[in-house]
């Protein structure tokens, strides 16, 4: 009853097509940025993600996360959080080694940044990258942000830390936060 | 990455290795002002082929950004909280709301976070549905049934509650309304997301699905299994997940199985191509935003077609076209013809309103005052209401045709 006509499929195709080209061929740093963040919206809704794979979207994304520009970095990350929900396009992220891409966006200023980045993070859990994810410097990162006083990072650093993690590895990776803090001199922070 | 930089990145992101005191289940407490409430200023430099329905601030929009609690500000301080509240109830359970006297708010208004039922509520949906259902006898008919189901899927949520009262005039005052994700606890933001990674899931099956039932199709060209396949098609159309971009927002049959079963829509009534039904797909504008839109099929799509045959590869990978040479049923249309066709129609329904609709006799004398309609900003909606109106005038009329027995007493004669 909702089947979309082929000629829809095609309109939509072409739209999305013609919305890559330009974001390839403009000099405009602001047109690129609308480009960009057009793009990411539409990667919110699953009737996209074909188009999107298609024309290697999720690449794009990538690309922006090394760029200088952070609205550049913040909406390539925000469309790869929108991207990463389906599993194909996940894979497609992994394959281009988007966890160290997207771990790097862990220190940005920003704050939308570094949430999509988690959630990527966390949508790219799959049995063979687990231990990557949940590499120990990540888990650091993690326990830290479970601390910070913005809700929201909070939330999803809990998150991260119950679902994608072991207890086990939780324990031991405060157990060495601490070691290497008191070394340092910096008290931890007591509950 | 090292331990030390996962240190730096972690040290900036304000925890300056203060634990601030958590309360986990705390959404009462003084609010913060956040930049996500805020409204942006909207882009003016879109080229024409990009411009939305709407015009828009540059954003992304993630699930992070997206919540059951909502605030509301611009609520004129004239007592009208419960007036709110029931408007708020038009799209989903409301199960709690307060005043957020702390949050900076402008002369003469006040700021409301109201906090919706759990997201899932397409059981809610269906519960309400199979209940009016059973109650309306009047609505055996189907094709009510199913817009009265669809309305309910499409707009009861807090996504509809957020799309339909954001910018809203409200007694003298324009609500903004803001998802306030910073209110939810741990377990909240867990099913936010576990939600948001099932459906798209479930949305990509169905894609799957689709695309091998097409390829069947394809391979045995057959009259016989044509028929079969479109009532497998037709089945399993009702038995999947809709693809409704209502985001998030998902409805599995075969998870409810304590209610009977949808019926299938009579093979005379073609909801697909109807042409006086509107097509209720929501879909995005051209800035990727998502809107409940009703396509208008007689608009020309004014963008360029493909004539640029690149796309994003770095190797220089082959062109890729889907064929289709069929006039389309749904096109992106540019905002300038949406508002002279707007224009258009205003100007007709101008010459329309002055014979009243089924009399050949011009009116003579004062007209009485229609009742209020509630215009709800939307065709589908509008078209919905119109038939949920028309079914109780006719429950209604049939109750009025009752002759009155009128008791004759006899009179004393003194």
């Amino acid at each position: 009853m909702w089947r979309r006509s082929s000629a829809e499929s095609s309109d939509r195709f072409e739209y999305l097509q013609t919305l890559v080209t330009e974001f390839q061929d403009t000099d405009s740093e602001e047109a690129k940025e609308q480009v960009l963040a057009n793009l990411a919206n539409f990667a919110y809704d699953p009737k996209n993600m074909d188009y999107l794979k298609e024309l290697q979207v999720a690449d794009l994304f990538l690309d922006m996360l090394t760029e200088e520009n952070e609205n550049f970095v913040e909406f390539g990350v925000g469309g790869l959080c929108n991207l990463s929900m389906d599993p194909e396009c996940r894979d497609v992220i992994l394959q281009s080694d988007g966890i160290n891409l997207v771990t790097n966006c862990l220190s940005s200023r920003r704050e939308e940044t570094v949430l999509s980045a988690v959630t990527v993070l966390m949508n790219l859990v799959t049995p063979s990258s687990r231990s990557q994810i949940t590499h120990p410097s990540i888990l650091h990162c993690m326990l830290r942000f479970s601390l910070s006083e913005s809700p929201r990072l909070r939330n999803l650093a809990a998150v991260f830390l119950q679902d994608c993690c072991s207890e086990e590895q939780v324990s031991r990776a405060r157990q060495q936060m601490e070691v290497q803090q008191t070394a340092v001199g910096i008290p931890l922070p007591k509950d | 990455m090292s331990y030390s930089a996962c240190v730096e990145a972690s040290g900036i992101r304000g925890s300056s290795l203060m634990a601030t005191p958590v309360n986990k289940n705390d959404c009462w407490r003084v609010p913060e002002v956040y930049k996500h409430h805020e409204q942006r200023k909207v882009c003016i430099s879109r080229p024409k082929y990009r411009e939305g329905r709407k015009d828009k601030a540059v954003k992304v929009y993630t699930i992070n950004l997206e919540s059951r609690y909502l605030m509301v500000q611009g609520v004129p301080a004239i007592g009208v909280m419960t007036e709110l509240i029931q408007l708020c109830a038009l799209y989903g359970v409301v199960e709690e709301y307060r005043p957020l006297d702390e949050y900076p708010a402008e002369e003469f208004t006040e700021v409301y976070l109201v906090k919706f039922q759990k997201l899932t509520s397409a059981r809610y949906r269906m519960q309400l549905t199979w209940f009016i259902m059973s109650y309306w006898q009047s609505l055996k008919d189907l094709l009510n049934y199913c817009f009265l189901f669809f309305f309910l899927l499409k707009n009861m949520s807090f996504r509809a509650a957020k799309r339909h009262m954001d910018e809203k005039s409200f007694y003298g005052g324009v609500l903004h309304v803001c998802y306030v994700p910073e209110y939810e606890t741990v377990e909240d933001t867990r099913l936010k997301l576990q939600d948001r990674r099932g459906y798209v899931r479930r949305a990509a099956q169905y894609r799957a699905r689709e695309r091998e039932q097409k390829e069947a199709i394809h391979e045995e060209p057959t009259s016989s299994s044509e028929t079969t396949t479109t009532s497998d098609q037709i089945i399993n159309r009702h038995n999947q997940t809709s693809d409704n971009s209502n985001a998030g927002e998902t409805l599995n049959i075969s998870h409810y199985s304590s209610f009977p079963p949808l019926p299938l829509p009579p093979q005379e009534h073609h909801f697909y191509g109807h042409k006086n039904q509107p097509v209720m797909i929501p879909t995005e504008d051209k800035m990727g935003t998502l809107h409940n839109v009703v396509p208008d099929i007689k608009q020309q799509q004014e963008q360029s077609s493909g004539s640029n045959q690149t796309y994003y590869n770095r190797n220089q990978g082959t062109e890729h076209r889907p064929n289709s040479n069929q006039a389309p049923a749904v096109r992106f249309v540019p905002r300038t013809t949406h508002l002279q066709n707007r224009k258009r129609k205003m100007e007709v329904t101008g010459e329309h309103s002055v014979t009243v609709p089924g009399q050949n006799e011009p009116l003579i004398g004062p007209k009485l005052p229609e009742p209020s309609k509630l215009d709800m900003e939307d065709e589908s909606l509008n078209t919905t209401v119109g038939l949920i109106r028309n079914t109780m005038k006719q429950v209604g009329t049939v109750s009025d045709l009752k002759p009155v027995e009128k008791k004759v007493k006899p009179r004393r004669r003194i």
